[in-house]
């Protein structure tokens, strides 16, 4: 009797855990269903469900120039933060895991100290200094300052992958008389191809998805896309905004299926364990 | 520093080959040192050297001292209701995202399935890919009058008088642990899943219930992961902009707002202040979860 009862409690409980499991699945997904069903809307203003199926905010996109420009600006902007991030961070790495420095504590802090910061303190701190020194609204300057703050995702990432790395291949190369760079491209590089591609896939994401940090970096007229998207959001309600979003959300599916991919390829869910691990 | 004391250098080769890797150790670093002290560090202590600055002669605030700034924010009780809201936000989204993460995070974790295990994954992580605007304007929609979360309601015969979440504290936290939810399922399950299946069986076999074993077993091992989570959701909540900009629609006081505003108006001085007030916010979060993350270790 007791058996059957703790089994009948089993089954209420697994029942009870699909249903709480189903409700945070829907919290999660209906605002991203709504945005897609509200693009195809046939008016203007919200209503629900829609009265009528129209593709008219999906040509709208293309009414307003903002979104063309603000979309190649936000893809060459977290291209060339990505690159500067991943291959700094990368050299950063080597030097934590392999090189002998002192006040390695201080400097890998100050590195990782952007991730605690406020992203919109970062974002006016760095609009002050810019306009002070001279580089607002330039594309350099946006792109260093994503590069600061994608650099901490891929540090960790790579030097996680690297501490696993077993020193005497190195050591071997070197004796057999392979330079430094060599013994970094031929050795160590193979190793840690995939944490440096989720690190730079990491850096890109951080870089695109960046709003607070960026707001106030650029001039009026030159937008990345969420800036865009957040100023026409705030002023305007139409499903435009309903239709843009829902290609970026197409976009971001298309990236995570690459990404599973990628990750089915190399060993990268261990990869992001050891990075958890480090950090305790 | 160990490294040198613990191995005396044998031979005048080996000391210069470490020389040689000090050295590019240092040419492997420099880049990212000097791109993080030139644009992260120097730029933050520019950036709060305003909250001092006096705006009498020539009215930016970037040079003289004072401490006028920092008393107006810390005396005037329009700013201490600012500050209060904010941290009520933080807070409240902070419960609540752990409170939907959990139940998620254990059911990955428990579940038998692995295509249920990479869904439950996917599902929790694909909100982090998409523009945090895009969800903002999502649930602006859902929650609008005459949204969806209102015919629901009415269709299912709830209430026709959908209650009022948008341009409201409730609505922004909603949209918050959205936000922020991906932070702490990770956490939450990486720590669930370092727990061995031994402790849990062990727990049963001594006759617990599946309650006791969860109570003083499970979740007292994946506390750990539970704060570290809470910690990284409190953080990012307080520097997030587009959620209560959105979905408060300036109805909402919170802090990263007013920084907005008040930079925007080049009140320089005081948007210092405010960013110098919620940064050491941030910080003590981190020292205060931190203390807690400690004494939830088990050995």
């Amino acid at each position: 009797m007791a058996s059957s009862s703790t089994f009948r409690a089993a089954r209420v409980r697994r029942l009870i855990l699909h249903v709480i499991t189903a409700l945070c699945v829907f919290f999660v997904l209906a605002p991203l269903v709504v945005v897609i069903l509200n693009s195809f809307s046939s008016v203007s203003y919200n209503k629900f469900p829609p009265p009528g199926f129209s593709l008219k905010w999906y040509e709208n996109i293309f009414q307003v120039p903002e979104f063309g420009n603000s979309a190649v600006y936000s893809l060459v902007l977290a291209a060339l933060s990505t690159v500067l991030a991943t291959v700094i961070g990368a050299m950063a790495s080597y030097a934590f895991v392999r090189g002998r420095l002192f006040a390695k504590g201080l400097i890998s802090g100050a590195i990782l100290a952007s991730l605690v910061v406020p992203k919109i303190v970062l974002g006016v701190g760095l609009f002050v200094f810019f306009a002070k020194i001279g580089g607002y609204g330039q594309l350099w300057s946006v792109v260093v300052s994503h590069a600061v703050i994608s650099l901490p995702f891929v540090v960790t990432l790579v030097s996680a992958a690297m501490v696993g790395l077993d020193r005497s291949l190195e050591e071997a190369s070197r004796d057999l008389g392979a330079s430094p760079f060599t013994t970094f491209r031929q050795i160590v590089l193979p190793q840690i191809r995939v944490s440096i591609t989720v690190g730079a896939l990491f850096a890109f994401i951080v870089s695109f998805d960046q709003l607070e940090s960026t707001i106030f970096l650029l001039k009026p007229g030159t937008e990345t896309l969420p800036i865009a998207l957040f100023n026409y959001t705030i002023k305007h309600q139409d499903p435009t905004v309903a239709a843009l979003s829902s290609l970026m959300i197409l976009f971001s599916v298309a990236l995570v299926i690459v990404a599973a991919v990628l990750l089915k390829r190399g060993n990268a869910m261990e990869a992001l364990r050891r990075t958890q691990e480090s950090q305790k | 520093m160990t490294a040198a004391t613990s191995s005396k250098p044998r031979g005048r080769g080996r000391s210069a080959a470490r020389a040689r890797s000090a050295a590019a150790g240092w040419f492997l670093l420099l880049p990212a040192l000097l791109l993080v002290v030139l644009f992260f560090l120097v730029p933050m202590v520019i950036f709060f050297r305003y909250g001092f600055g006096t705006t009498e002669d020539n009215g930016i605030g970037d040079s003289g001292f004072t401490l006028e700034h920092y008393k107006s924010f810390l005396t005037d009780g329009y700013y201490i209701d600012i500050l209060l809201s904010t941290v009520k936000i933080a807070a409240i989204a902070t419960v609540f995202s752990v409170l939907v993460s959990y139940p998620l995070a254990y059911a990955m974790w428990r579940t038998g399935s692995d295509w249920l295990r990479v869904t439950l994954g996917v599902v929790a992580f694909l909100p982090m890919l998409v523009s945090s605007v895009v969800r903002a304007y999502g649930w602006q929609v859902v929650l609008a009058d005459h949204g969806p979360l209102a015919w629901f309601l009415d269709v299912a015969h709830i209430s026709d008088n959908p209650p009022e979440l948008l341009f409201q504290t409730s609505g922004v936290v909603i949209g918050m642990v959205h936000m922020f939810l991906p932070f702490v399922v990770y956490p939450v399950y990486t720590s669930l899943q370092q727990i061995e299946p031994e402790v849990l069986e062990s727990s049963s076999d001594l006759g617990a219930s599946w309650f006791t074993t969860f109570r003083r077993v499970t979740f007292r091992l994946s506390l750990p992961g539970l704060v570290a989570g809470a910690q990284i959701c409190f953080t990012l909540v307080l520097g997030s902009l587009v959620i209560p900009s959105i979905l408060g629609g300036g109805r909402v006081k919170f802090l990263p707002v007013t920084i907005y505003n008040d930079t925007s108006s080049v009140e320089w001085p005081i948007a210092s202040v405010e960013s110098t007030v919620l940064l050491v916010g941030a910080l003590a979060a981190v020292l205060v979860f931190g203390a807690v993350s400690r004494r939830t270790k088990v050995k």
